[in-house]
């Protein structure tokens, strides 16, 4: 193994300097430990899981310092970077600023802002690390059972094997690992070289984010913009109805609630994973439209009701005279109830 | 600051590529953060199989947000794209270089120009670039423009 020969980096010049290069060594010398210090079927054990969480760990890391995520920034393109790594003075770029992973350029960097999601998805995740990596061994563990059994049950022992690989496992791509680990070069590899290789993982779920990336800033999808209904006529409203596919009746408030309903869709569909086509939109408005009809009537009764429950109950507390002959026997009744009793 | 970025990041690429290494890469030599080597083995199926190549990388304290200067030694394959002293034409190792690039992801691309090569032969300046070259091919004023690579 390579590894003590890996070691001896720690005496480069480098890092006798600083405090933090000190840190790092316990730090790095600890995680080649692990491989060393247990015995061999450990480590491969140990290698395992740091496969397999490697791979839920990389979507949590820092592309630039391959770290976890210290204080996560996100840009307006969806990539995200540590506070520190996003000050890249990196000098080869002539276009000034731009995001390492895309090329999207940036005016300045108040155009990232901070992704309180991440920064709390990392803090439960290393908390709970130990036990996710536990859980994880037992389901390996329970998968490689269930292929035994398949194996010894079936009679074409190689087929299911190459198949049950694939079906029975709770983690999904559990022995896809090294591909995912290459994934990352995908997404990274600029010149387009690695589209060479084959993606085996297409069916990942994993891969969805990644696609839905390369669909927004591909796509000529564009939000409609919000529109200052104040300022229009009749005419110009129903024009823009009309513009859109939609019926262009009813009053003005109708059509005010129609079109903003119709826009909010629009734009939602917009950041969609798989938008919609404009078809099946316009389908859901005329459901919206069915559906705002009848809850007006509904509404309207559901109005007529609540009034006249708290007509009767304003009756109840307003004017209590009107039952006051009925009190006044029901106390006349307990006083002699009182009294019976106390004579027996 | 860079300086703890420097090397944290370049022992996580290292734990990363003992333990999980890509197929056909190894590191061979990696005794300081200032250069490490690596075998490159050709790709089965394309003209450089069964060859073995060295490279060597070698780390500024800017690193990664300086590319790291990429060069074989040894053995050097003959291709279109890379001089018979070892300097590489490629324009993510210069002004296409980006952060989230890595030891692993510079090998991968190297391998798979490599791998798409149709015919072996030195570049076309070959005899004038080695030389005229400084021992650094950072220093080189690289025009790119084989998109096919």
């Amino acid at each position: 193994m390579q590894y003590s020969a890996s070691t001896t980096p720690l005496r480069s010049p480098y890092m006798s300097s600083s405090t933090s290069a000190l840190h790092l060594r316990v730090d790095f010398v600890s995680e080649v430990a692990h491989c060393h210090i247990n015995s061999p079927q450990h480590i491969t054990r140990q290698v395992d899981t740091e496969c397999a969480l490697s791979e839920l760990e990389s979507e949590l890391k820092c592309s630039v310092c391959k770290d976890f995520y210290d204080v996560p920034m996100s840009s307006k393109c969806q990539h995200t970077f540590c506070a520190e790594c996003a000050k890249f003075d990196y000098n080869n770029k002539k276009t000034g600023l731009c995001c390492p992973t895309c090329g999207y350029s940036f005016t300045s960097f108040t155009q990232f802002y901070k992704n309180t999601l991440i920064e709390d998805l990392i803090k439960e995740y290393k908390s709970n690390r130990e036990s996710i990596a536990h859980l994880y061994a037992l389901g390996k563990q329970a998968e490689e059972r269930e292929c035994r059994e398949e194996k010894e049950g079936s009679i074409k022992a190689t087929n299911s094997n190459s198949n049950c690989n694939f079906n029975s496992s709770p983690f999904g791509g559990t022995t896809k690992s090294k591909c995912a680990s290459e994934k990352s070069i995908h997404k990274n590899d600029n010149d387009g070289n690695g589209q060479k290789r084959k993606r085996t993982d297409d069916n990942d779920n994993k891969l969805l984010p990644l696609n839905k990336n390369i669909r927004t800033s591909n796509n000529q999808l564009c939000k409609k913009p919000k529109i200052a209904y104040g300022l229009m006529n009749e005419k110009k409203l129903k024009n823009l109805l009309k513009e859109e596919g939609l019926p262009a009746y009813g009053s003005k408030n109708e059509m005010i609630a129609r079109h903003s309903y119709f826009i909010n869709l629009y734009n939602s569909n917009v950041d969609a994973t798989i938008p919609k086509s404009k078809g099946e939109l316009l389908r859901d408005m005329k459901k919206w439209e069915r559906a705002h009809q009848s809850n007006e009537a509904k509404d309207a009764n559901l109005i007529k009701k609540t009034l006249t429950n708290s007509e009767e109950i304003n009756s109840y507390v307003i004017s209590p005279n009107k039952y006051r002959n009925q009190f006044a026997e029901l106390i006349q009744q307990a006083k002699i109830n009182k009294r019976r009793r106390e004579t027996a | 600051m860079s300086n703890a970025l420097f090397t944290k990041r370049l022992s996580k690429e290292l734990v990363d590529l003992k333990i999980n290494p890509p197929v056909g890469i190894e590191v061979t030599e990696a005794d300081t953060f200032k250069s490490w080597k690596l075998t490159l083995d050709g790709v089965d199926g394309t003209l450089y199989a069964g060859e073995r190549f060295t490279l060597e990388f070698r780390f500024s304290p800017n690193y990664p947000m300086e590319s790291p200067e990429v060069v074989f030694t040894g053995n050097i394959p003959i291709h279109p794209h890379i001089y018979s002293n070892g300097h590489i034409c490629l324009n993510v190792l210069y002004n296409q270089w980006s952060p989230v690039l890595s030891v692993r992801s510079v090998c991968l691309s190297i391998q798979s120009m490599l791998s798409s090569c149709t015919c072996k032969e030195p570049p076309p300046d070959n005899n004038h670039y080695v030389k005229t070259a400084k021992a650094s091919p950072k220093q080189t004023q690289w025009s790119f423009h084989d998109d096919s690579v």
